[in-house]
């Protein structure tokens, strides 16, 4: 099965055609659910009944010759610390799921649904976004669709895992310091990660104010293009939303001809294993990028991205820390206990670094438009591997999976993760880095590459496909 | 470490926390990690970085204006005016 005809304008195209209704289309995705994530769990809730109304909805509208939108019938799904009316907005823990259901859908969701777009389920993820891998104590491991004795990457595991099994074309997660684009290259798909503010985070719970972005997950550059047109924008209801005009959708036909690439030297060409490393050189060869470039202060970037992320998430969950610690999954419990008693003048310091280093990568781009890197260190490690060894020192699997990915969010930069290799069977991805709100050059890039074949899905093993 | 251990015990009853004996081990080695990256950022000369930034912006404006037809490669300003990483 192409991707052409599983993605999501694919989908939406077959829908709009007649060729498929959109129910017919939700019933098949909720089967795909039913047949294969047991093997997987990136599913939490699948939301049954909601899909199939939604979907009868935009059979009736197109029925009356109406346009139910770009993503007529696509089913999509989120993460679960997205409001979804009606559904208790978990965020991968068990303090929150005692919470009452939530009212009104996040803006993110609005958006989608609007567009036509059917909701079919909620996503694993690490308990409060915090982690990298998806092992999850509450609900259990997200598996990742090449080998299910694998981590699916996170935090936003469930998120990069339901697309690479087939199971939607579109999902949402949301990123701090990696947690879309680590389960993108861990799980083989496309992610795009914004620039900070530049979609609404409003009905998302927190992690790190000072960091977070939604981001999406597909099989194809022109999926996150139609995503990123409908999500993208000024919402005044969120107070780190971006003021600025919408971008033109972007011109996936453009080409990279005019646009000056060059590949991130230093600190992103070492500390991972060498496929990892030369994924980024194979690229830059068969693109003749020759052009490599140093960004300063990465590892310094990493060190504060630490600090923000463990004293504004232990702030956060302050009162639920003092009230009921053991209730939180030991992976996180520790961490943000740790950031509990970190001392003010780490956080303001790191938070002053974080202007200057921040102004400093936008000055960096006044000489190049995108810059590749590594998005992970290696492949997805086994589900409960807690160390591995690269460049024959041993890592922390974990917390050093975010290696490549946290400088660039630190200054909060767009990436597009792009998948473009395969090692021993597991996905590698790259990144493909921009200056502030520049999105739309990058999807022209990824187009470009997925055009040129350099970009592209692999077929997981799903049987139920 | 007897050093971090008071400190952090005190930090914890300051913030009413009650940090069960199991977990403490863990809370102060990541609490040892978290201190380390904040010496790792303490020791940015933010001033030279500043500085770096205002070159770096005034270099790339003028490229900019040189390269309306510029192809990949037309610069190096990045290692021109890195720092350690």
């Amino acid at each position: 099965v192409s991707v052409a005809a599983t993605d999501a304008v694919g989908i939406a195209a077959d829908v709009r055609a007649g060729t498929v209704s959109a129910v017919e289309v939700a019933e098949r995705a909720l089967a795909a659910i039913a047949a294969g994530d047991d093997a997987i769990n990136s599913f939490t809730t699948v939301l049954g009944d909601r899909a199939l109304a939604e979907a009868a909805r935009i059979d009736a509208v197109l029925a009356s010759g109406g346009d139910p939108g770009p993503l007529a019938g696509v089913p999509f799904a989120v993460k679960n610390l997205f409001d979804v009316a009606g559904e208790v907005t978990v965020a991968g823990s068990k303090i929150s799921a005692e919470d009452p259901p939530a009212g009104t859908d996040a803006e993110a969701v609005r958006r989608l649904s609007q567009a036509g777009g059917v909701l079919i389920g909620l996503l694993n993820m690490d308990e409060y976004a915090y982690g990298f891998t998806t092992e999850n104590a509450h609900y259990g491991a997200c598996r990742n669709p090449f080998d299910p004795t694998r981590v699916a990457g996170g935090s936003s595991g469930g998120s990069g895992a339901a697309v690479a099994a087939g199971f939607v074309s579109l999902t949402l997660g949301s990123d701090t310091n990696g947690s879309v684009r680590v389960p993108a290259a861990l799980c083989g798909v496309f992610s795009l990660k914004p620039t900070y503010g530049r979609i609404s985070c409003r009905g998302m719970l927190p992690f790190v104010d000072t960091l977070d972005v939604v981001g999406a997950f597909a099989p194809s550059v022109r999926d996150l293009a139609v995503s990123y047109d409908l999500l993208h924008g000024y919402d005044a209801a969120d107070p780190i939303s971006a003021d600025r005009v919408r971008d033109a959708p972007a011109d996936l036909g453009a080409g990279i001809d005019g646009l000056r690439l060059a590949v991130a030297d230093g600190y992103f060409a070492r500390g991972g294993i060498p496929a990892a490393i030369e994924a980024v050189a194979e690229l830059a060869d068969a693109l003749g990028v020759t052009e490599r470039i140093s960004i300063p202060h990465a590892a310094e970037a990493r060190a504060a991205a630490m600090v923000i992320t463990a004293t504004e998430g232990a702030q956060l969950h302050l009162d639920a820390l003092r009230t009921r610690p053991g209730d939180f999954d030991p992976m996180t419990r520790d961490r943000f206990l740790a950031g509990a008693l970190a001392p003010a003048r780490a956080y303001l310091q790191a938070l002053e670094f974080h202007a200057a280093f921040r102004s400093r990568m936008a000055a960096l781009f006044g000489s190049v438009d995108v810059i590749l890197a590594p998005a992970t260190p290696f492949p997805a490690p086994v589900v409960g591997q807690r160390e591995a060894v690269v460049e024959g020192k041993t890592v922390q699997t974990q917390p050093y999976l975010g290696v490549y990915t946290q400088p660039i969010s630190f200054a909060g930069l767009p990436v597009l993760t792009i998948p473009v290799t395969t090692v021993d069977g597991l996905p590698l991805g790259v990144q493909l880095i921009a200056t502030h709100f520049a999105e739309t050059t990058l999807l022209r890039v990824a187009a470009a590459l997925e055009q040129r074949g350099l970009a592209r899905m692999p077929e997981a093993v799903t049987p139920w496909r | 470490v007897d050093q971090l251990d008071t400190y952090a015990r005190a930090a914890a009853r300051l913030a009413g926390l009650e940090i069960d004996d199991a977990w403490w081990p863990g809370v102060e080695r990541h609490l040892t990690v978290l201190l380390d990256n904040a010496a790792l950022v303490e020791a940015v000369d933010l001033p030279s970085l500043r500085a770096a930034t205002a070159r770096a912006t005034a270099l790339g404006a003028e490229d900019r204006a040189d390269s309306s037809g510029a192809q990949n490669g037309a610069d190096s300003l990045g290692t021109q005016a890195g720092g350690p990483s």
